[in-house]
């Protein structure tokens, strides 16, 4: 069944359209997740309430953008809100250690925590979901504003010295790392 | 500087960031075909959004009679001090017109305090 005919049983109320648009979309929703949260609990934790609210909103969803675009956009919200509510230093430390427990399952599966991994875990977690949203999955800077809610200005900074930082971190491979970046 | 440096500094720069981004997209790729976590069976889904809905339909029901008792305790208070004590309507009123103009003066700053630090 294709999509738009799923949305619209969803919007009926229809069980099984709403699992099928889930089942579908969940791969990528919790694999955008991971790569910005760094951690597996809480990108899982994320995903289903992101089911959660998109179920209680699905009336909103317009159509105009593919289901996952939603998705991803109702779930970088919650992230930026969950976000907002813990004090800074306390998100900042919660970032490392996040970091860390990537890096731990990584090595658990025998896969190698690259610079550039470990690089990007270090950033702020803004600065991480803006790189990874325009230079990952090719939204545009007004797209990424609207989803972060912020103006497209403060995105394309965010990318530029995200970026940049990352550099930084690459050229310095090999040497003694520095503290994150917020 | 002259013209020359300058251009040349630019491309070094536009270079290096396109190089960073081509670093960071492959290892990403490579992170995204990694099964840190599983997908769910379909059974999961199913159970997932038939809770969901029926958690959601309660919500919905307990806010709205929350809501109603509410307006009906405001509606009586406002009827009878309208009718008993016409002057404690009329600081009633002032008050909420008061607290209006707090509330919002105090969110227009929170907002302008988040812009500026977000810019």
């Amino acid at each position: 069944m294709e999509e738009k005919e799923l949305v619209k049983k969803a919007k009926q109320g229809d069980h099984s359209a709403f699992s099928m648009l889930f089942r579908g979309n969940y791969p990528l929703l919790l694999k955008y997740l991971l790569k910005v949260t760094m951690n597996p609990d809480a990108a899982e934790e994320l995903a289903q309430e992101t089911m959660a609210k998109s179920l209680e909103k699905i009336h909103l969803f317009n159509g105009k953008s593919k289901f996952s675009t939603w998705l991803i956009s109702i779930s970088t919200n919650l992230f930026i809100d969950q976000h907002r509510k813990r004090k800074r230093e306390i998100a900042w430390r919660e970032q490392e250690t996040d970091g860390r427990k990537l890096k731990w399952h990584m090595d658990s599966r025998r896969e190698e925590w690259s610079d550039a991994l470990s690089a990007l875990s270090r950033l702020s977690s803004e600065m991480r979901a803006a790189i990874i949203l325009k230079h990952y999955y090719g939204y545009s800077y007004d797209e990424i504003g609207e989803m972060l809610r912020v103006s497209p200005g403060t995105v394309k900074s965010r990318v530029h010295n995200g970026l940049t930082a990352v550099r930084k971190e690459l050229d310095h491979d090999g040497k003694e790392p520095k503290k994150g970046v917020n | 500087m002259e013209k020359n440096q300058k251009k040349e500094l630019i491309r070094k720069h536009g270079e290096d960031v396109t190089g960073t981004v081509e670093t960071i997209k492959k290892e990403l790729e490579r992170f995204d075909t990694i099964d840190l976590v599983k997908t769910p069976d379909d059974n999961w889904f199913e159970q997932f959004v038939a809770i969901e809905m029926k958690r959601q339909k309660k919500q919905f029901r307990r806010d709205l009679t929350l809501f109603l008792i509410l307006a009906a305790v405001i509606l009586s208070t406002i009827i009878f001090t309208l009718m008993a004590r016409p002057f404690f309507f009329l600081v009633l009123q002032a008050a909420a017109v008061a607290f209006t103009f707090f509330y919002t003066g105090m969110r227009l700053r929170k907002r302008e305090e988040l812009h500026e630090k977000q810019s």
